[in-house]
């Protein structure tokens, strides 16, 4: 079961299906800092901390198909991140929101979006009146298909989340059990 | 007995293929309605007539019951008889409607057919700083497409809308696999 950053030293590797400690990595970080100074995130080649970042709405509304969520990526304390990262979305039912198509492969719908922009437009809507999900986000220096991704938690006007519950009803996509209360235009 | 045996099973898939008929056509005319709504100028009660007409619902934000003055409305067809016997993979459209100040603002349609990547259509009032028209691509793990919204505004021109919004809906209708392109996405590539 992916830990989903809800343990701050656990990251989930979607490549190996397994969770990773880097921690407990003594020797090898010990060694790591020892020989290059670098922390294990720039070892990765990753320019910020990943469990520092938080994938921050921007707005939540109902937009012209249904709920749209504009996430962006932001440091802890609201600033930019030092890196550009494409940020990647996994379902748990891909099914929810009829992204699943044959080209995807378990755990994850891989939706992806402009690296350059470290930002990710959540339209949610969906024929699958009843279904529910559970939905994360990680973040890539590169395509998701080739580059290991790391969990990124999700900021929202109610707190920080490793992951979202998704539940469609009647086509209306609540997200942790709520619907927005405005309009996107 | 075995008449009736025989046909007891026939007369049920017989029923099933009319009703999944019956939801495309359904669809077919609510979609050829709201498409026919003119965006800032169709009223709420042009609207509301076409919602309560085709079953639609009340979407409007948390707190604010659907009126005039706000109101977004929720109007969806699946083929869920074809669906529920596995005759077919889940097709169908949702149709959104957006009210502001006793006018519509927008109309969106998300299309859904297997195979394909899922279609978000929308035409909204023009705005300063709006294009005209906008591209969105999510692409699935590899690369590929697996959903594409193309937004109009009231500025865009007609031919470019009439393409857009002309969505085959025959996947509703028909079991099996489906193969019917909707929208033709390679004809509206060009946009991006």
């Amino acid at each position: 079961m992916p830990c989903h950053n809800e343990d701050p030293g656990c990251y989930f590797n979607p490549n190996t299906d397994k969770n990773w400690y880097p921690d407990d990595d003594v020797d090898l970080s010990v060694f790591m800092l020892g020989i290059t100074g670098q922390t294990w995130w720039q070892k990765l080649g990753l320019k910020d901390n990943p469990t520092n970042l938080r994938l921050t709405a921007q707005w939540d509304c109902i937009g012209g198909f249904g709920r749209e969520i504009e996430y962006a990526l932001k440091t802890i304390s609201g600033d930019d991140p030092n890196g550009q990262y494409f940020v990647t979305e996994h379902q748990t039912n891909p099914d929810l929101t009829d992204k699943a198509s044959s080209q995807q492969r378990p755990g994850g719908t891989g939706t992806t979006t402009d690296p350059a922009k470290n930002s990710f437009n959540d339209t949610l809507g969906g024929l699958q009146f009843g279904a529910s999900s559970l939905q994360y986000f990680t973040i890539s220096t590169g395509s998701p298909a080739t580059t290991p991704g790391y969990p990124v938690t999700v900021r929202n006007d109610y707190g920080d989340y490793g992951v979202l519950g998704l539940f469609n009803d009647g086509g209306r996509i609540l997200v942790n059990g709520t619907w927005p209360n405005r309009n996107c235009n | 007995m075995v008449l009736v045996a025989c046909a007891l099973p026939l007369a049920a898939l017989a029923w099933l293929l009319i009703h999944a008929r019956v939801e495309q056509v359904q669809a077919e005319r609510c979609m050829a309605q709201v498409t026919a709504l003119s965006i800032g100028r169709s009223t709420f009660e042009e609207a509301k007539r076409i919602s309560d007409k085709f079953g639609g619902v009340d979407g409007s934000p948390a707190g604010n019951a659907c009126s005039p003055k706000l109101c977004d409305l929720v109007i969806a067809f699946r083929n869920l008889a074809l669906t529920r016997l596995g005759l077919a993979r889940p097709a169908g459209v949702i149709i959104y409607i957006s009210i502001s100040e006793g006018v519509v603002e927008s109309v969106g349609i998300r299309y859904t057919s297997p195979g394909h990547p899922v279609y978000l259509a929308g035409e909204e009032v023009a705005r300063t700083g709006v294009q005209k028209v906008r591209v969105h691509v999510w692409n699935d793990i590899n690369g590929n497409p697996n959903q594409v919204a193309v937004r109009l505004t009231t500025e865009a021109p007609e031919d470019l809308r009439a393409r857009v919004f002309a969505i085959d809906l025959s996947c509703l209708g028909r079991p099996g696999p489906c193969s019917a392109e909707t929208p033709r996405w390679g004809e509206l590539k060009d946009l991006q």
